[in-house]
């Protein structure tokens, strides 16, 4: 338990009203989107960066854990304070400090959400390509935190290739600066990529410096239906083998596509085994000839029917179904297990093959939609989590998919982050040297490991 | 209406995947859990879980919601947030009352059209009298909210005028707020459909649509409302019952769910069947005009229109007809924190989410702002006064009179 007098220093560091204590108050910030849920014993929610340092302080001197918390939208469990202490709330840093159009960067405040920022800069021409499904309710502080991709993430990249700088507040308390508005530096560790996805458990963010790109002029949309699962994979190794990199390479599977249809008719094909939304973009003279390239490599490759968008209308019935799918899995289920097990693009097959076996095997549901560029795959599992043994058979087939993704040398997440859920399955793919060096950085840092305990790395390495 | 242990099912649907955040105009400004759909729809459940007691802070959040329903329509799973705050409403004033203020309003002064206009009435005398100056800020500030009120009340201008006969009935619902602060509303409506040779049938025993009972849980009143304007309604032979007021028109076509599984269901869902929005009704009828007036519009979505009623295009229509220059601005359909009373309880709240919906207006540089309700129209008004500006705020009827006026001469 919080003491009186611990409370009363922290009102006195970010003000009465910023201090939450009360039960309703700490049962709305117990959860997150994943099953699991924990109340904090008080909600702090700071307005500057000194106060987050003064609090941190008096926290890491009393040995208070801290959980970070920003739009509350990750999917691994990352914002359950899972042993009390303080949520603190980002919500107060939403400002957009400076778009600086002469170094194409910008300064924001890390509670700024994803999608007002994408607006602000495509306002001006420019183009922050990281883009979480969560985007319009995300903040860029939670994407750097958990280094964010999306569909995007194949031709531009992640979250991490956007970081050029940051101010954050160490578990001590202490003030860190780190890069600034240049595109190189090479200043010592490259402590950047060290923090960009560390998952608040080796500090706050509070402060980006986000690198910005021209907003291409032109794209074109397309859909390309298979009737064979290998036949899509296959295109999709030939499309990239042809040196042609498209923004977009969506894979939707046909338990998706049915899934979809039923919620909202949008003509996606449920006969068909998978089909792909194909995106390329870039100037009015190259995206033409781009999508005409990728027509014909999925002719090649067996697609039975190909749709290209000639107009915006009909480019956004081609997203329409894609868009809905999170929404139309939602509604289909009470309980979503959003897995973003990844593998080398290659083994696309294989993965999809063993989980849709896996979903046989333990009677589930198991929709998958994937990012098809980079191998990043999203079985969905649909199921109630008040179905205690279905949750059982849940979890069992979680643990043979990772075993699985890891054994085609894979990765357990590509861009949901580790959090709670996924835990207990570092040490499969890290084996004991990656566990033991990653320990001893949490430790330098934050040795009374208040930062967002049992995240990331497993309680017991950590103790 | 369902009670709210028999909703438990869809409050299980939430996923708390925040989208409501990314609509909430409440979370905009409040910025905390408590104040959007997942913390609230959290709170009803660990109640029914038997975790948490029913507290007036509790109650706090869950009246700190607009029932703007922004966070329905984005909801992944469509969790009907709107209807278990609802019941979760109701759950409260059956287990602990209402508060006094709003305990006064419901069951004495929106019971009886006339005990509302009486309170006006009052206003009216004290603003006369300058007795209004002496409130304390905070009260003056609130007072401020409702606009100047006209000389006579709608019921008061009824006995002067002569309805036109017709084969051609069609049922019209006299609101509360379009009867005592916008009559003129109203009196456009009648011109209008009489142009279009309808027989206008006004029963003057309505009464209170019940849109705050409902609202505030307080069903039994509701009930009786709602069944004295089904039978006002009942000997008319009218087959469609229309009004010029968004919340009324949703209120009344929820009596259905109202009389669910009582005697009076059929009846109450035979009525639902006939009423309609105004808009709606005249935008199929209405010619097509080339001449152009230089006066430029823009719409406000009331809530209770677009997304309690789905009715989107039609008042849009009405104002192509009535040949004025329209631009849509930004976020027409975002609500105007107006509420009903949210404003009067919450005003600096209600203002702030004001501010952003005055700010979309000024950047389409319209005169005219026209919107579907007279409580949105009351919020818009105060906003357009505390911005200093002087656009002007009509129902799209009353621009569709005034092109008439135009064209023909007066017809009247």
């Amino acid at each position: 338990m919080l003491d009186k007098s611990f409370i009363s220093s922290i009102q006195q560091c970010v003000g009465r009203e910023n201090v939450l204590t009360d039960k309703e108050d700490m049962i709305c910030y117990s959860y997150d989107p994943t099953p699991n849920h924990q109340m904090p014993e008080a909600v702090v929610i700071p307005n500057n960066i000194e106060e987050i340092s003064k609090v941190v302080k008096l926290a890491n001197k009393a040995g208070i854990p801290i959980t970070p918390r920003g739009g509350g939208t990750n999917i691994c469990g990352n914002s359950i304070p899972v042993k009390g202490g303080i949520v603190l709330a980002m919500h107060h840093f939403d400002r957009v400090i400076e778009i600086d159009t002469a170094n194409l960067c910008a300064v924001v405040q890390a509670g700024v959400i994803t999608a007002d920022f994408h607006r602000q800069v495509e306002a001006l021409g420019l183009f922050y390509p990281p883009d979480p499904q969560a985007s319009s309710m995300s903040m860029l502080g939670g994407n750097v935190a958990t280094n964010a991709g999306g569909p995007r993430g194949f031709k531009y990249g992640v979250t991490r290739d956007y970081v050029l700088g940051f101010k954050m507040v160490l578990p001590d308390g202490r003030i860190l600066k780190m890069g600034g508005k240049t595109v190189k530096n090479v200043t010592g560790y490259d402590l950047t990529k060290l923090f960009v996805g560390s998952e608040g458990t080796l500090g706050i963010f509070t402060e980006l410096i986000l690198r910005i790109i021209p907003l291409p002029e032109s794209k074109r949309t397309m859909l390309a239906v298979f009737d064979g699962l290998l036949d899509a994979a296959r295109t999709v190794s030939a499309v990239i083998a042809a040196k042609i990199i498209p923004t977009t390479l969506e894979f939707m599977d046909r338990e998706a596509m049915r899934l979809i249809e039923a919620y909202v008719p949008c003509g996606l094909p449920v006969d068909a085994a998978a089909a792909i939304l194909i995106e390329v973009d870039g100037s009015e003279r190259d995206v033409p000839i781009q999508i005409k390239q990728v027509e014909e490599v999925c002719r090649q490759f067996g697609a039975r029917e190909i749709r290209i968008a000639t107009t915006e209308a009909e480019s956004n019935q081609i997203w329409a179904g894609r868009k809905a799918a999170f929404s139309s899995m939602a509604k289909s289920a009470p309980t979503l297990y959003v897995e973003d097990v990844t593998v080398p693009r290659s083994k696309i097959p294989e993965i999809v093959k063993t989980i849709t076996d896996l979903a046989a095997k333990y009677k589930l549901k198991i929709p998958i939609l994937g990012h098809a560029g980079d191998g990043n795959m999203h079985p969905i599992i649909l199921t109630d989590e008040s179905n205690h043994d279905e949750i059982k058979r849940v979890k069992q087939a979680i643990d043979e998919m990772f075993k699985a993704a890891l054994e085609l040398g894979g990765t357990l997440s590509g861009e949901h982050g580790i959090g709670l859920d996924k835990v207990k399955y570092m040490e499969w793919e890290l084996g004991e040297t990656g566990i033991d060096v990653m320990r001893k950085i949490k430790q330098a840092l934050d040795p009374k490991n208040i930062m967002n305990s049992n995240k990331v790395l497993p309680p017991e390495a950590v103790q | 209406m369902k009670p709210l242990d028999e909703l438990t099912e869809e409050l299980y649907r939430c996923i708390r995947c925040g989208s409501c955040t990314a609509v909430c105009p409440v979370f905009s400004v409040e910025k905390r859990e408590m104040s959007v759909a997942r913390g609230r729809l959290r709170l009803v459940r660990e109640y029914l879980a038997g975790n948490l007691e029913l507290t007036g802070k509790m109650r706090g959040y869950l009246d700190l919601c607009l029932g703007c329903r922004a966070c329905v329509v984005s909801c992944p799973p469509q969790v009907p947030t709107d209807k278990i705050i609802r019941a979760a409403r109701a759950h409260f004033a059956i287990n602990k009352g209402q508060p006094l203020v709003r305990h006064i309003l419901l069951q004495n002064v929106l019971v009886k059209p006339k005990r509302f206009t009486m309170v006006l009435d009052s206003l009216k005398l004290a603003r006369n009298t300058g007795v209004t100056r002496l409130l304390p800020k905070n009260l003056k500030t609130k007072e401020n909210i409702l606009p100047q009120l006209p000389k006579r009340t709608f019921r008061e201008l009824l006995n002067g005028l002569q309805l036109k006969q017709s084969d051609k009935k069609v049922g019209f619902f006299l609101s509360c707020m379009d009867n005592n602060v916008y009559p003129q509303v109203i009196i456009a409506a009648i011109n209008i459909l009489e142009k279009l040779g309808y027989e206008v049938v006004i029963p003057t025993k309505v009464v209170c649509c019940g849109a705050a009972h409902d609202n505030y849980g307080d069903l039994e009143n509701a009930r009786k409302l709602a069944w004295q304007n089904i039978e006002a309604f009942s000997d008319t032979g009218v087959d469609v019952i229309l009004t010029d007021c968004a919340s009324c028109g949703s209120t009344m076509q929820s009596y259905g769910e109202l009389f669910r599984g009582k005697s009076e269901e059929a009846k109450a869902f035979s009525f639902v069947s006939k009423v309609m929005d105004i808009n709606q009704f005249l935008s199929d009828k209405l010619p097509s005009v080339s001449e152009m007036t230089q006066t430029t519009v823009t719409y406000h979505d009331p809530c209770h229109l677009v997304r309690y009623q789905n009715v989107r295009t039609a008042p849009r229509r009405v104002l192509a007809s009535a040949g004025v220059i329209f631009k849509e601005m930004a976020e027409a359909d975002r609500c105007c924190g107006g509420g009903g009373t949210f404003n009067i309880f919450h005003y600096d709240i209600s203002m702030q989410i004001l501010d952003r919906k005055i700010e979309n207006v000024k950047q389409t540089g319209a005169s005219i702002l026209a919107t579907s309700c007279p409580a949105c129209r009351i919020q818009l008004e105060h906003g357009i006064k505390r911005h200093g500006l002087t656009i002007e705020v009509l129902h799209p009827i009353e621009l569709l009179e005034k092109s008439f006026v135009k064209r023909e001469g007066n017809p009247y």
